[in-house]
């Protein structure tokens, strides 16, 4: 049976999903308007400025795009390589460091966590990184010095050996006693136990490398290199630099273009819908292994 | 006469050896990220010393000229000193604060919510700006806060008759900046404290209500102490990195525009800046040392509070 509630508790309640709507909307708002910006009429902002119910609408911002899509293509192809790249080696550099540290039996343990531990604590600093990648290992424009330096970060090892630690030794007793070697046993043993483990890992991997934007910024100078974040930081130069292709004859096909008619403002946020909504869609579905893990980690025991 | 205690030293090889030959898998695997670790955590230590030299790329490291401790003079007396280290410590106190109190109020108000189906939909819907990177969501305040068509510039200027340019007052940003935290921060940070309340065992609730308690007694007296010493420990640890700031948050949300560094500049983006300028590397360096060292003391102390708080939540 239901049970019946006190008028109190039903003003409660109203009250709590009153707030709780409040907080979507405005957690929606920003979202709505660069949509709605991207599909209003360059003329409309010009007159009116941003609204979410514009006077016209318009579909230009995005034909511009598609006209000249070379710079996006490219920045979705540096961002791929990038973030499969950075987050495959990554994780295997976490689970390579972090499984020896969960074995209760591993002779150089101590020393091992130590190791591990002191970055954690204290490092050489911003420019002595940037002095290393640049200047003694000369990534300058290569991709290694955007994923690299990322690789095996403390928190993420001793977050890792947290969850192996989960897996019963017996298990892992059991396979040696058989005669597999550590390696095998690691492979065929551990890691498909901690298969939701390594989801977490690998999708906040994804996600960081995805959206890194001063690594970028401060060691790829060539634009070719250029993934899509830094793109969009650049965005205002860039739509200047279509814009100028667009009015050039010899590009736009013999077509002249007026520069006024150009949805210059428009594109921008054109742009940051086409960057942002197709990864979007997939991380929202796998949302709750972002969860999980949060409060793994320490690097006691 | 007396039996050494210790074995000898062929025993103690011997034993050694047996103990790497046991290893050796295990001791294979580390390999890569040990050279990986020790390459750019280890190695790079060796820049500090730059804090101490006047560094022109020509010489390297070594071979430039001693200065002793006139960089951090020279960082110290300059009028950027003050500015960036009060808005270090400002930025990141007001941060933490309003995010504590943001969180644990989403927290609370989700853990009201009984219906299954809009529970995930506010928890889903609170998350998807986690996903966003600092640059998109600078981009997305343009047509909020830009002076020429900004929807809530608009709406101030209807409300007061005065037009605000938020691009050009600093101390709005402020208030701005820890509310951009909050939006892209408090689906992901209010998690953490939804599932210590999800721990809590609902005959307490029961007893409670039994007995007479309220809502707002039941919120007070069951659910605020049982999320408390989580609280406590996150804000702890959250003062231990003080000085490093939330990067993304003060360099691209602000556009890194100049006009609004009085309130905005932190240590980070003063030392990023420098990097992608080819400013003085020794300055900047000396101000790197400054911030790591008080890093440190900061992460020893708060962990040790931490500590005492609740052991589990403990660093080290």
């Amino acid at each position: 049976m239901r049970k019946i509630r006190s008028k109190d508790e039903l003003a409660m309640k109203l009250i709590v999903h009153i707030v709780l709507l409040a907080l979507v909307v405005m957690t929606l708002l920003p979202m709505a308007l660069t949509i709605v910006v991207s599909l209003t009429d360059q003329s409309s902002i010009a007159a009116n400025g941003y609204s979410l119910f514009p006077e016209k609408w318009s579909l230009d911002a995005y034909k511009y795009l598609l006209d000249s899509p070379n710079q996006l293509l490219r920045g979705y192809k540096n961002s791929i390589i990038i973030t499969a790249f950075g987050t495959v080696f990554d994780v295997i550099f976490i689970i390579l460091m972090a499984y020896p540290l969960s074995r209760p039996d591993f002779a150089y343990k101590k020393f091992f966590s130590v190791f591990v531990f002191m970055p954690m604590l204290f490092g050489g600093g911003a420019v002595a990184s940037y002095l290393m990648i640049v200047k003694y290992l000369g990534w300058k424009n290569s991709f290694l010095a955007v994923t690299v330096p990322g690789f095996c970060a403390s928190f993420e090892i001793f977050m890792m050996r947290v969850l192996f630690q989960d897996i019963p030794m017996s298990l892992q007793e059991a396979a040696k006693i058989d005669g597999a070697s550590d390696g095998k046993t690691l492979v065929s043993i551990v890691l498909p136990l901690s298969k939701p483990a390594i989801a977490t890992i690998t999708l906040r991997n994804v996600l960081s490398y995805w959206n890194n934007t001063s690594g970028p910024q401060l060691y790829l100078t060539d634009y070719k290199k250029h993934p899509i974040t830094l793109l969009l930081n650049n965005i205002v130069k860039i739509v200047e630099e279509m814009k100028q292709a667009l009015l050039d004859p010899s590009m736009a096909g013999g077509n002249i273009i007026k520069a006024e008619d150009i949805p210059s403002d428009t594109i921008t946020y054109a742009l940051m819908v086409v960057a942002t909504v197709p990864l979007l869609l997939v991380f929202t579905r796998l949302q709750k292994y972002f969860a999980k893990g949060m409060t793994a980690g320490g690097v006691k025991g | 006469m007396r039996v050494p205690s210790t074995v000898g030293f062929g025993e103690y090889c011997k034993q050694a050896k047996k103990r790497f030959r046991k290893n050796k898998g295990l001791l294979l695997m580390t390999v890569l990220p040990t050279i990986k670790i020790f390459v750019f955590s280890y190695l790079t230590l060796f820049g500090v010393i730059i804090a101490f030299k006047n560094f022109r790329p020509v010489d390297g490291i070594w071979g430039s000229e001693w200065v002793g401790l006139k960089n951090f003079e020279f960082f110290f007396k300059s009028n950027d000193a003050w500015r960036i280290l009060r808005n270090t410590i400002v930025l990141s106190f007001v941060n933490i604060f309003l995010g504590l109190i943001a969180n644990v109020s989403v927290a609370l108000f989700l853990y009201e919510v009984s219906n299954r189906f809009a529970l995930k939909a506010y928890q889903t819907i609170l998350f998807i700006p986690y996903f966003f990177s600092y640059v998109l969501v600078g981009l997305m305040l343009t047509p909020l806060l830009s002076s020429n068509g900004g929807i809530i510039t608009d709406l101030i200027e209807q409300l007061t008759g005065t037009a605000i340019n938020f691009y050009a007052e600093p101390i709005a940003w402020t208030i701005i900046l820890p509310i951009v935290h909050i939006w892209k921060g408090v689906g992901y940070g209010s998690l953490v404290y939804y599932s210590a309340l999800m721990s809590i065992d609902s005959e307490l609730f029961e007893a409670a209500e039994i007995d007479g308690a309220n809502k707002f007694q039941r919120i007070r007296h069951i659910s605020l102490p049982a999320i408390l010493p989580l609280a406590c420990v996150l804000t702890i640890m959250g003062m231990g990195g003080i000085v490093k700031s939330d990067f993304g948050l003060f360099y691209y949300v602000t556009r890194n525009s100049s006009q609004l560094y009085e309130w905005t500049d932190t240590i980070d983006t003063y030392v990023f800046r420098a990097l992608t300028t080819g400013a003085n590397f020794s300055v900047t360096s000396a101000i790197s040392l400054f911030q790591n060292v008080v890093g440190l003391i900061l992460i020893l102390v708060t962990n040790k509070v931490a500590k005492k708080v609740d052991n589990d939540y403990a660093l080290f």
